[in-house]
């Protein structure tokens, strides 16, 4: 189904920058997002998260740089490129008129196809009555409408704008499901989200954007190298400090009787190698969530 | 096909406004048919009492030769109700036509849909079109089948001008209006702009008999290029239908462009 390489990226931001009038949006933005990952999009309120999203579809016009999905240039293409796309806006607005099965059907007549019984099966996962006026429906239950409306042609691209807003915690366990299979298909998934734990447990890869500029993008595991860390080292014997200290991204070194603790910012490698040459029996690592590096990098930036 | 769903659904959701007009355009036609036979039979009275007007409330309504078939229907139907009516229904079709989607906050997810924003606008206009359509439709046959059973001598084609500069009136506004939008995004700006310019210039129409320095006005007016032409008694007059055409195709290409362009609104 999925015909791309996993090596060729789905999205490519250039250098995308936007421009409301004289204020800034977003400037420089340059980040790929590939087929079977998913791509976390973190940021505070306000950041520009949204304004990258909705310039990759279309919806803003670029100022400068490009964007490129499936390899097509979305400034110059024709618009059928976004057949091959889902999207959940983070800004929710349904016909109010219509049921859910009439809106869902007016959006399968929109893209041409047929998607009944995978609509059938996405309502049915996320416990969503078809037969329901959309008027009547809560605002966790028309996201499902709108989650289904983003899943039901099986896209190859998946943009979700703060997808679980909303949701009660069962169904953002079964979302977080179906965007685990749809990740296993294959499809390439761009996540904006304020929910850390969840763009920690679903996301390959994370962007942080703040004030409109691209701080970082990196691997989850690669971003936490980047902030410092403590490592408990408990040796048979006490040691001396400077036998770490000197240890490359090792900022501090404290040891009481045969415990010695370190905090270390980057790659961890060289210090274990030290510890057990000098005989360590137990390790223990207070990883920082995906909340501390957040929270680090944003504050670095401002 | 992708453009009849969107075509469907914009004229489904409006179906009871557009069956009100209609039985609105239907009834008050039927009505003041109904009423000439009444005028006709009292012709020197009714002279009389229409002469007994001012004459500047006269001018204003265009009350020329009033008992007359072509002078009743003009006075009582083709000078201010119908047009009004027609310029209601284009401008609210003509505002929603550009800014519906976003006005609605539902935007984001249509726009995001495999087809693009020509093929959104070309249907709006359709279903626009149809509209206008079906009021003048409904306009001309209450026309023709009234005026044959109350004994009319006017001809089928009289009814046809008069539809047809209503049409043009309405086609005029909704591009208008549909303009406003495309540039603006809003449809407060788009509807309250061109409610205000077609309010500016009924008044103006209606005073430019009274004073000369507004009547010199009367060349820019889209009511006299339409109605002020008095099509019931003079046909069309094309060299005004072409300006109303024309400015029409400038205002449909002028949203194209604009809306291609700019940014839709969250």
């Amino acid at each position: 189904m999925m015909t791309k390489s996993l090596n060729t990226p789905t999205v490519s931001l250039q250098g995308l920058t936007k421009f409301y009038g004289p204020s800034l949006g977003v400037e420089d933005i340059t980040f790929d997002a590939y087929p079977g990952q998913v791509l976390g999009l973190l940021g505070p309120n306000g950041s520009g998260k949204t304004t990258i999203l909705r310039m990759v579809l279309g919806l803003l016009k670029i100022t400068r740089g490009s964007a490129h999905v499936f390899g097509i240039d979305v400034t110059t293409a024709s618009p059928h490129w976004r057949q091959r796309v889902g999207y959940l806006p983070g800004e929710l607005s349904l016909y109010e008129n219509l049921t859910v099965q009439e809106y869902l059907d007016y959006f399968q007549a929109l893209r041409g196809g047929n998607y009944r019984s995978r609509m059938a099966a996405l309502c049915e996962q996320l416990g969503l009555n078809p037969t329901k006026d959309i008027a009547d429906l809560s605002k966790g239950t028309k996201q499902k409408v709108a989650v289904v409306q983003a899943f039901m042609h099986e896209p190859e691209l998946l943009i979700l704008d703060e997808p679980t807003s909303g949701l009660d915690p069962i169904i953002q366990h079964e979302f977080e499901g179906i965007i685990e299979a749809e990740r296993q298909r294959g499809t390439t998934v761009i996540l904006s989200s304020h929910v850390m734990s969840e763009v920690e447990r679903l996301a390959d890869r994370v962007a942080i954007i703040t004030k409109g500029h691209l701080a970082v993008v990196q691997s989850i595991a690669g971003l936490k190298e980047r902030v410092t860390r403590s490592l408990e080292m408990e040796f048979p014997s006490p040691q001396d400090p400077q036998e770490f200290a000197n240890l490359d991204g090792v900022t501090d070194v404290r040891t009481h009787r045969n415990t010695v603790i370190c905090q270390i910012v980057g790659s961890e490698n060289r210090l274990l190698g030290r510890a057990v040459e000098m005989g360590v029996t137990s390790i223990r690592t207070h990883d920082p969530s995906l909340d501390d590096i957040f929270l680090d990098i944003v504050e670095n930036h401002s | 096909m992708i453009l009849s769903p969107l075509l469907w659904k914009s004229l489904q959701d409006k179906v009871r406004s557009i069956f009100s007009w209609t039985l609105g355009i239907i009834a008050i036609v039927t009505l003041q048919l109904s009423v000439y036979p009444t005028i006709r039979d009292s012709a020197t009275e009714m002279g009389n009492i229409a002469d007994a007007f001012p004459e500047a409330f006269q001018k204003m309504f265009r009350m020329q030769d009033y008992t007359s078939e072509v002078g009743y229907l003009s006075t009582e139907l083709f000078s201010a109700a119908l047009p009004l009516i027609f310029l209601a229904v284009a401008m609210s079709w003509g505002a929603r036509l550009t800014t519906e989607e976003e006005d609605e906050r539902t935007a984001d997810l249509l726009f995001t849909l495999p087809f693009s924003r020509t093929h959104y606008l070309t249907t709006r206009f359709a279903a626009t079109s149809i509209v206008l359509l079906i009021i003048s439709t409904s306009l001309f046959v209450t026309l023709a089948i009234g005026t044959r059973l109350l004994d009319f001598s006017l001809a089928l084609t009289t009814f046809l001008t008069g539809t047809w500069t209503l049409f043009l009136l309405g086609v005029l506004f909704a591009s208008g209006a549909a303009f406003i939008g495309a540039v603006s995004g809003r449809r407060s700006a788009a509807l309250g702009t061109a409610i205000t310019l077609a309010i500016g210039f009924f008044v103006l129409y209606s005073l430019a008999p009274l004073v000369d320095a507004i009547d010199a006005t009367m060349p820019f007016n889209p009511l006299q290029w339409t109605i002020g032409t008095q099509p019931l008694m003079n046909g069309v007059d094309w060299g005004y239908s072409f300006i109303a055409v024309g400015l029409s195709a400038i205002f449909v290409a002028g949203t194209f462009f604009f809306f291609q362009r700019r940014d839709i609104k969250a």
